[in-house]
């Protein structure tokens, strides 16, 4: 065994032993109730919510997807980001958020479809809502486990083979999940996000100062590969579509709104919406810049092979302890993500699923158990669907934010539009899904598109179809319409 | 409506028209796919301080929200 795979080996055994004990102790403070389990008893703080939420929205794509796509296209891989999701999504948090929030707390809503499916009393609306999340999100999770699988892989020479990596990241993440559910994945997501800010910070600047400095660095780009600093191998479109996309749709990903509903008050949640831009736009800014330096230093590298630009560069120019910085770093991006999105799963089945039938009536204690059974089950599917990696699955997740996006429209009116009818959300999710699965599998010609990914006239044609719809049903007399306008009054500007 | 609560809304209003300008001319096409100087410290762009513009008048968007939109609310 060598050095590098010594030292990796060691940092990562460190890494795991703090995630789960901190997974442990948490569990003492366990009420053992659903509100517990799912949602931490809502009384998480600003850092605590912040890394919670911060943590649920940083994932692999950050730390391979942003510099292998940099070491291609250039420095646009961090506006790509940077200018529209790192501002946009926390406005969103007070758009979406704030309502959803003090629903939360009056009717004790847990997921998107609660929410929605509750303003109109539409158990149909919530169940497809429900399905259609559950549907982008497992894929996710599956990406996330071979994402830690390869940089195990990797990062130990192939020591640790992929199969035996997932394995044990996800014996790791259901540790702290079973015994401490929200909680514990919160308070694990804050260790983990102070873990990926520190390493992305130290990366930069090691590798900064191995390649000349920034200006050295940058000087060799210009010369050997302009086009990286010309933003030539992007089309505008697809940078204004990707933008809109990557803004909207974060703010429905189950684990992201779920855990907008833990804080602990409004303030919580304005602090964090104050936070985010920061170190949203650092990590895509670090990251991309070192994914395009990375070109003239290891020049080569095809396709995806450029994702493993990071630890290729780590391993020719840093010491030895730096690949141990860059895999924990690796693991608690995607770590946070998995555990995030596997306890938001298991809360939609538990809640929009198992709540609604025979089980409605069970205990709290009953149905925590259930839901631990649940994470159990998931982490085996997602392990399974890791082991097979079908292409199917991979095709779904390269549109998935798209899919996320198109649902937007139909919660923004539940929450805003009295005039709005269930019929018109209904049909907008069906409309958007089916436009965006169209462009996707060339059943509607890319012509169509005018160069823009398929996801923009997919919410468009949602938003369309839920005004549309909107004015040819009749206006909504139902309770649900009433209770959340007469709370709206009342609480929100 | 009180005075305050219109004040409220018309700022939201201007939240988020300004949002859906900052969306659009963050694509700056007049730049697009030429090479630009490095200007600032021998490896930023003007493109590049532009887009970082971008994200400094969103984030004012944010704290401006915080700050005088989302108030009072329990």
């Amino acid at each position: 065994m060598s050095t590098q795979v010594i030292a990796v080996l060691s940092s990562l055994a460190l890494y795991m032993l703090i995630i789960v004990g901190i997974g442990i102790y948490s569990s003492r403070f366990s009420r053992g109730t659903m509100e517990d389990f799912h949602m931490g008893s809502r009384d998480f703080k600003t850092i605590i919510l912040f890394s919670a939420v911060f943590g649920a929205n940083i994932s692999a794509v950050t730390l391979a997807g942003v510099p292998g796509g940099a070491y291609h296209v250039g420095w646009v891989m961090w506006p790509y980001f940077a200018s529209s999701w790192a501002w946009a999504t926390p406005l969103l948090f007070y758009t979406v958020g704030s309502r959803s929030w003090v629903l939360g707390q009056k009717f004790g809503y847990m997921t998107v479809a609660e929410v929605v499916g509750g303003r109109w009393k539409s158990p149909t609306l919530a169940v497809v809502i429900s399905l259609m999340l559950i549907f982008y999100t497992v894929p996710y999770l599956m990406t996330g486990l071979l994402g830690a699988g390869r940089t195990l892989e990797a990062l130990t020479e192939g020591f640790v083979t992929l199969n035996v990596g997932m394995v044990i990241v996800a014996s790791a993440v259901l540790v702290y999940l079973l015994l401490g559910g929200m909680r514990g994945a919160a308070w694990v997501n804050t260790f983990q996000t102070g873990i990926f800010l520190v390493g992305a910070v130290a990366i930069f600047v090691v590798i900064a100062a191995a390649l000349g400095g920034p200006a050295e660095a940058t000087r060799r780009v210009m010369e050997d590969y302009p086009e990286l600093l010309s933003r030539s191998r992007m089309p505008w479109q697809q940078f204004f579509s990707y933008g809109v996309i990557v803004a909207l749709s974060p703010i429905v990903f189950p684990q992201l709104f779920m855990r907008l509903l833990t804080g602990k008050d409004p303030k919580t949640l304005k602090q964090t919406m104050c936070i985010y831009p920061v170190p949203a736009f650092l990590m895509m800014f670090l990251m991309a810049t070192v994914g395009m330096w990375g070109r003239t230093a290891i020049p080569g590298l095809e396709g995806a092979e450029s994702d493993a630009i990071l630890p290729l560069l780590l391993i020719q120019f840093t010491p030895i302890w730096m690949m141990g910085l860059l895999g924990a770093a690796a693991f608690a991006a995607m770590m946070s993500t998995m555990d995030s999105q596997l306890l938001s799963v298991t809360t939609m089945i538990a809640r929009d699923f198992l709540s609604r039938s025979r089980l409605k009536d069970a205990s709290d204690a009953t149905m925590v158990r259930i839901s631990r059974v649940l994470v159990l089950v998931l982490t085996l599917l997602a392990l399974v669907l890791g082991f097979l990696n079908p292409i199917g699955i991979i095709k779904i997740i390269e549109f998935a934010l798209s899919g996320f996006a198109c649902m937007l429209a139909p919660v923004l009116a539940a929450l805003y539009w009295k005039r709005c009818t269930s019929q018109a959300a209904l049909w907008s999710i069906v409309a958007s899904q089916v436009c965006l699965w169209s462009f996707e599998m060339g059943l509607l010609p890319a012509s169509w598109r005018f160069g823009f990914l398929s996801g923009l006239p997919a919410i468009v044609v949602g938003v369309v179809v839920l005004v549309a719809v909107t004015y040819i049903t009749p206006v909504p007399q139902d309770e649900g319409t009433r209770e959340y306008f007469a709370i709206f009054d009342k609480t929100t500007p | 409506m009180s005075i305050d609560l219109r004040k409220r809304r018309n700022r939201e209003r201007l939240v988020y028209l300004l949002a859906v300008i900052l969306m659009i001319i963050r694509v700056d096409f007049w730049w697009w796919g030429e090479e630009m100087p490095l200007i600032l410290f021998g490896w930023i762009s003007v493109p590049m301080l532009y887009q970082f513009g971008i994200w400094v008048v969103g984030f004012a968007l944010v704290l401006y929200t915080v700050k005088y939109i989302w108030v009072d609310e329990q």
